[in-house]
């Protein structure tokens, strides 16, 4: 690859992003203050790419809506790019590192978390530390919530703004199958008494892998070795237990375990076609909201595990190379205020858990809160955190080579 | 073109060698699942291709000498739907829960709950190879039309009717050797399209393992670099295994062009092969209404809000807010249109340039033709996802194109290829004499090509025009990577939507994009027909 020469543009745009990093943590709140309204100044007439999943049609509304919001209130212009699949973007982003386009990115903002969020704060392709400096950010529950800094037991450090709250819950068709267990142990009996009607979405898919750690953390004696790096861990004991299971269960799954839905919108289909009668989701509020947008059953249910859920927080992140990184903070901003937290959480519009901790808010703010929900509670449960990010490629690996091949 | 187009196309691999590296290179055999994912994708693209052409030949047959209007008409639709599109409703045509069945259920079957059998996504990807076949089929019928209208052929045909062959026989002895080679390429193109696309593997095709396509772009979708590399690697295997594939079946194919040759000139009136033709005839005829089903069943989607196991027919419907919603005159509306004429004007004229500069250079040899050959479709001979990333690659490492323009390139491309392959025929099959009678009475060669040829190959050069549309139309990879996102087009809506999983969504944006690509289709064919109203010799011509 050539080596190139930074251009003045680019060497402007590299200083503004030290200096940013050099103002973390704010000296006092006044410059803060006064950073912001120099952000706000730089971000109006921006346009702002936000890169984000779009296969979801009520979530993309709702981005539609927020858009419209920063563009009345900041004067910032919002595209949704609509993804497929995030590490498309995540890829984009290491080819324009590699190739030294170090500035005019094509990425302003990024739908991220997990592994993606590693990957790319581990090749240095983000900007910042911004995210705990923006105002928005004072009324996030970091304490109650500590997945909104520790994004799959990788510290955010400020490269990435919480944008929700998520937690592993099974969507039940109650008229097709009132007794589907909440104890994995016993899907076993259950799935073989219901033959074909209940499946997983194949990992790596994020849902797939996450019922893989959630029957690891339940079936395992061995749990605390889930949460340190698995290179320490006998791995061939800690998940023992797993594969028995899953042996167990799969000639009794949906086309006998030979095939799995691609994703989870792919076993909602199946679940909606009446082929299952369970599916996995990451919104507890999911189950509901598809009841309301009259795609499932009205006799649907959600439950919890026994023993707890898998929780975790998805963010947006700007890439280094952001050509809009103060309008993208705007943004970023407006998607933690309470205004849009609220309209997140409601049933009609998207049914996604706030990141914000409630005793921060107004009265009337908490009431519209609940409101939104029509009283239903965004928990199911005690929330299990996730296990260290390492175990996510190795058991994925682990079941591609068993049952994926 | 050459610029343009080849040497672009052929910097590719070299750029993804590099950037995946030996080591993933080697570590891509020790996948879980590599053998298995590779035979699946042989096995179902080279069905694919092997059914289409079969069932494209037989329908042929069928209409050989009589009208092919019907033929004619029903094609364009096949051809303008999407193959995402086409899968999803295939695959809601024939799944545990699908129409069929539901159709029959509860009253025949007795069952109130879809079954366990499952005819989707089997093992070894055979329904993926009926999937591609389905949309095989018209690409390789439209061709072939015009190839066999040609005016040498219809006589022997006629002469061998009157000998006594039955007609599928007389087929089979005298227009299908004509037809297999003026589909050499056209076979080779729909082969590689089948091993390497992953929209109809990832709906129909089996999962454990998938089609080494699939295998490929799950692996290019990991977030790491090692795990990118590796996907990168992967893609640069199949590459290498399709033109395996394809040297294997060149062979097979000049084996049995030497024996078919014999078995023709023996004298038999009646033969095996006729009769499975006849057969292979209304097996087409199946499938093309099975074809149609599947549309339908995707055209009641669009309005569908509610349809749940084993009604027949949607439950509650939608509102048509959506048509305007997703409207006509939506950005994405704005951009498929505009990259869709834009490309395929641009990528006409130059395949036309293309295809006149080598007549001009009267290659005789065969290996000659097929190194022009070769340069012009060289785009279509590498994966897709092998191309794209590098040519990214390539313009971020020097042009730095805006976004509209490197996707415009991207699409152009292949505008070209596709042109190049509709238009060679038909050029270098018109009748030399018209150009040397306009050059005999005086007229400079500019204007015995612009006044004379261009007009009496008006149709082929419209029918040309009218497939770089659609291929610009349903354009993911090239318009997405180039575009780097900020090209919004019907079919990037329509491929987030499927990514989704909601078949209605799905739907809904299949219909738009096919909406454009239909009326593309019809209102280029019907150039001609206005234009000639009153010379309709001309057609006679050429077809």
């Amino acid at each position: 690859m050539p080596s190139k020469q930074f251009s003045p543009i680019q060497v402007a745009v590299l200083g503004f992003a030290l200096s940013l990093m050099s103002l973390a943590p704010p000296a006092s709140a006044q410059s803060a203050d006064q950073d912001w309204s120099q952000t706000l100044t730089a971000a109006a007439g921006q346009t702002v790419f936000f890169n984000a999943w779009g296969g979801d049609e009520r979530i993309n509304a709702y981005i539609a809506w927020a858009g419209d919001r920063v563009k009345e209130d900041h004067g910032v212009t919002v595209r949704h790019v609509k993804l497929s699949d995030t590490a498309e973007a995540v890829n984009r982003v290491r080819l324009e590192k590699q190739a030294g386009k170090t500035s005019k990115g094509s990425i302003d903002l990024l739908w991220i978390n997990g592994e993606n969020f590693a990957a790319m704060k581990a090749g240095e392709l983000l900007f910042g530390p911004w995210a705990e400096q923006v105002p928005a950010f004072g009324k996030v529950d970091v304490v109650g919530k500590p997945t909104t800094v520790l994004d799959f037991q990788t510290p955010t450090e400020g490269l990435e703004a919480p944008w929700g709250m998520a937690q592993f819950n099974v969507i039940v068709d109650d008229e097709n199958a009132p007794d589907f267990p909440t104890d994995l142990g016993a899907l076993i009996e259950w799935s073989a008494v219901n033959p074909g009607r209940f499946t997983y979405p194949q990992p790596p898919n994020f849902l797939g892998t996450t019922f893989l750690k959630q029957a690891a953390l339940a079936l395992s004696s061995h749990q605390d070795a889930l949460y340190e790096p698995v290179e320490a861990a006998d791995f061939e004991r800690v998940t023992e237990s797993l594969w028995a299971f899953l042996d167990a269960l799969h000639p009794n799954l949906w086309q006998r375990g030979r095939n799995f839905p691609a994703s989870g919108p792919a076993a909602q289909q199946l679940l909606s076609d009446g082929e299952t009668a369970a599916t996995l989701s990451f919104f507890p509020l999911e189950g509901p909201a598809l009841v309301t947008a009259d795609t499932l059953n009205a006799a649907t249910v959600v439950k919890g595990f026994d023993g707890g859920s898998i929780g975790n927080t998805h963010f947006v992140a700007i890439p280094f190379n952001s050509s809009a990184s103060a309008g993208a903070q705007v943004f970023a901003n407006f998607l933690m205020t309470p205004e849009a937290q609220i309209r997140k959480q409601s049933l009609d519009a998207w049914g996604d858990a706030t990141v914000l901790n409630e005793a921060s808010l107004s009265d009337a703010q908490r009431a519209a809160l609940l409101d939104a929900t029509n009283g239903l509670s965004v928990s199911i449960g005690p929330v299990l955190p996730e296990p260290h990010p390492s175990w996510t490629d190795a058991l994925e690996a682990a079941w591609t080579q068993r049952y994926g091949s | 073109m050459v610029a343009l187009v080849s040497v672009p196309a052929a910097l590719a691999l070299p750029v993804l060698v590099v950037l995946s590296g030996p080591e993933a290179l080697v570590q891509a055999f020790a996948l879980p699942g590599y053998a298995k994912a590779a035979g699946i994708a042989v096995i179902s693209a080279g069905l694919g291709t092997v059914l289409a052409l079969v069932l494209a030949g037989a329908l042929l047959s069928g209409v050989a000498g009589r009208s092919d209007r019907w033929l004619r008409l029903s094609m364009p639709p096949l051809l303008a739907t999407p193959h995402a599109a086409m899968a999803v409703g295939l695959a809601f045509l024939i799944a545990p829960s699908g129409w069929l069945i539901r159709l029959l259920s509860p009253w025949a079957t007795g069952l109130d709950r879809p079954p366990l059998f499952s005819m989707v996504q089997d093992p070894w990807g055979l329904s993926l190879a009926v999937g591609l076949a389905i949309k095989e089929l018209p690409f390789f019928v439209l061709l072939a039309l015009s190839a066999t209208r040609r005016d040498s052929l219809q006589p022997a045909f006629r002469a061998a009717i009157s000998l006594g062959y039955d007609r599928h026989t007389a087929f089979a002895k005298i227009i299908a050797p004509h037809l297999l080679k003026a589909l050499n390429l056209p076979i080779v193109i729909a082969f590689i399209y089948g091993i390497s696309a992953v929209d109809m593997a990832s709906v129909l095709g089996p999962t454990t393992p998938p089609p080494l396509s699939v295998l490929a772009l799950n692996q290019v979708s990991d977030p790491s670099a090692e795990g990118w590399r590796l996907g990168l690697a992967l893609s640069l295997h199949l590459a290498v295994l399709t033109f395996a594939a394809l040297l294997i079946l060149g062979g097979l194919v000049a084996t049995m062009r030497a024996v078919a040759g014999r078995w023709a000139s023996n004298g038999n009136r009646r033969s095996l092969v006729g009769t499975a033709l006849a057969a292979a005839s209304l097996v087409g005829r199946g499938t093309l209404v099975f074809a149609v089903l599947a549309l339908l069943s995707l055209l009641l989607w669009a309005f569908a809000q509610r349809w749940r196991f084993p009604a027949p027919w949607p439950q509650s419907w939608t509102g048509l807010d959506w048509v305007w919603a997703r409207g006509l005159m939506s950005v994405e509306s704005l951009n498929t249109l505009w990259l869709a004429l834009a490309s395929a004007l641009i990528g006409l004229l130059l395949a036309l340039a293309f295809v006149l500069a080598e007549r001009q250079a009267r290659t005789v040899t065969t290996r000659g033709a097929m190194a022009w050959s070769g340069l012009a479709v060289l785009p279509l001979l590498i994966p897709q996802m092998t191309l794209i990333p590098a040519l990214l690659l390539i313009d971020l490492n020097g042009l730095r194109l805006p976004p509209w323009m490197l996707a415009l390139w991207g699409h152009v491309m292949f505008t070209a290829a596709y042109g190049y392959l509709t238009l060679r025929g038909p050029i270098m099959a018109l009748d030399p004499h018209y150009r040397q009678v306009a050059l005999a009475l005086g007229r400079p060669r500019w204007q015995a090509l612009l006044l004379v040829e261009l007009p009496i190959l008006l149709r082929p050069i419209m029918a040309s025009l009218a497939i770089g549309l659609s291929v610009s139309v349903a354009a993911y990879l090239s318009t997405l990577t180039l575009g780097q996102g900020r090209i919004e087009t019907f079919t990037i809506e329509a491929v987030s939507a499927a990514s989704g999983g909601s078949r209605r969504t799905a739907a809904q944006f299949a219909l738009a994009q096919a909406f454009w690509a239909l009326l593309f289709f019809f209102s280029a064919l019907s150039v001609p027909d206005l234009l000639y109203r009153r010379r309709r010799g001309l057609a006679a011509h050429v077809a």
